[in-house]
């Protein structure tokens, strides 16, 4: 073999394809358009008709207990609620891979990961319409500041997403969502506990504590979320 | 048309699924056989743009596989495929319709169209829960053809089917396979005997064999076999 066909053959090999007939056929493909909107809509359709009642339930329950006059506890039982409501918008996240729909919905306009986006951002609308309907009740009625108020609907509520989200990404199978309700429960246990630690500490270092712990989920939960955004590409399939 | 595979290679860890293959893929039905395992499914995942091959390129009339326009002219069935539970044969039709860009009134048409082709119009409005396997594989075969596709990519897809589906489905393959690119896994030698004009065998990862139906002048069954033994 000459010199000159090993660079052909190196060439033919390595060279990227011109893209000649590429561009003639998107002359003759018109593209079809679509908007961002759309597909909102569409994964608004497609969500659980479970997932919106029970939010509609916990924010109307969590308003409801702001109205119970000389009720000191409100705040601790709507932090309690929280990681259900948690736990049922994040379940939903994970529907494609639970329902074998991963392979179908990547093959489409949209790609998962842009569908996976719209629901992540579907998810954090309602987490975040139920935090912005019970903290002004909790402020007017019961006299919580606002910034606490944050702090303990928050924390329950990131921990069980982020604990939620990071179980669903590593196990696939449908029995991780008992480990996702574990969490959720755990995380319904954590307001009982502060209610008993603020009688015996300082609340200025409480809340102290709980800003480090919220910022701490958001950094997490960010982390899982994009973990979550990269995984439609290179799985393993039926190799696992 | 044309559907280019140039040096691909996937790897899985330690494991070669794909081992370099250099493939171009014209307008027709070109069968895909090889046994468990060979590859067959690697090679149609990423031919889909499911998986990222790990070593090379492949393009369709030059357009990237990763390009949305690409996803625009793809139908695809995978060998296993799910629906959400409160989907009924039409809902889902119109789902994957939606997510393929097509317009609420030509997904509609579309959609009593292929459900008439499946043979599934009597029962377009039950829950797919209900469905028999070769109903859901029907089903399968409907949405991939929703966008009206250039390629389509078929894996496994006549499991399921009883022997009158598959007349029928044969059928319906063949006049697909006139002005598009069609590709179909199996292992069942007659499927592909019957409606592929070309046919790639596969084994360990690798392309065995790559020729035309009408240049085998011996019984598919047993060619397919010595093929297999001298590889």
């Amino acid at each position: 073999m000459t010199d000159k066909d090993i660079i052909r053959l190196v060439k033919d090999t390595y060279d990227v394809n011109p893209g000649v007939k590429g561009r003639s056929f998107i002359r003759e493909h018109t593209k079809r358009k679509i908007h961002l909107s759309s597909i909102i809509m569409m994964q608004l359709k497609e969500l659980n008709p479970l997932t919106i009642i029970i939010t509609i339930c916990i924010s109307f329950m969590g308003v409801l207990l702001t109205f119970i006059k000389n009720y000191s506890s409100s705040i601790w039982v709507c932090s309690s609620i929280m990681p259900l409501a948690a736990l049922i918008i994040t379940a939903d996240l994970g529907r494609s891979k639970r329902h074998q729909m991963t392979e179908l919905e990547m093959v489409t306009r949209f790609s998962l990961r842009m569908q996976k986006s719209v629901r992540i951002f579907i998810g954090g609308m309602l987490g975040l319409i139920i935090h912005a309907l019970i903290i002004p009740f909790l402020s007017i009625k019961s006299g919580i500041a606002p910034c606490i108020s944050v702090l303990a609907l928050g924390c329950p509520y990131l921990f069980t997403s982020w604990g939620c989200m990071l179980i669903t990404r590593k196990y696939h199978n449908t029995e991780s969502i008992y480990g996702c309700t574990a969490i959720a429960m755990s995380a319904a246990i954590i307001p009982i506990m502060v209610k008993t630690l603020l009688s015996q500490f300082n609340k200025g270092l409480l809340a102290t504590i709980g800003a480090v712990i919220l910022a701490s989920l958001f950094v997490a939960i960010t982390t899982e979320i994009r973990k979550y955004l990269q995984e439609d590409r290179n799985t393993t399939w039926n190799l696992n | 048309m044309e559907l280019e595979l140039k040096n691909i290679t996937k790897k899985y860890k330690d494991k070669e699924a794909v081992k370099n293959a250099n493939v171009t893929i014209h307008t027709g039905v070109t069968g895909l056989l090889g046994a468990n395992g060979a590859g067959k499914t690697t090679v149609m995942r990423m031919i889909c743009g499911v998986l990222k091959p790990t070593e090379g390129t492949i393009s369709f009339d030059g357009l990237n596989v990763e390009d949305e326009m690409y996803r625009d002219v793809l139908g695809y069935l995978p060998q296993d495929f799910g629906y959400y539970p409160n989907f009924k044969a039409r809902d889902f039709l119109l789902y994957i319709a939606a997510l393929k860009g097509l317009d609420k009134e030509s997904a509609k048409v579309k959609c009593e169209e292929l459900l008439k082709k499946v043979n599934l119009s009597d029962v377009a409005n039950k829950k797919i829960s209900t469905f028999s396997g070769g109903m859901k594989q029907r089903l399968g075969i409907a949405q991939a053809l929703i966008n009206d596709p250039k390629i389509i990519i078929l894996d496994e897809p006549t499991a399921g089917l009883d022997p009158k589906e598959r007349v029928h489905f044969r059928n319906m393959i063949g006049e697909l396979g006139k002005n598009n690119i069609v590709i179909l896994s199996t292992h069942i030698v007659s499927d592909v005997e019957h409606i592929a004009d070309r046919i790639l065998m596969m084994k360990d990862g690798e392309f065995i064999y790559d020729g035309e139906i009408k240049d085998i002048n011996m019984d598919l069954e047993e060619f397919y076999l010595k093929e297999f033994e001298e590889a």
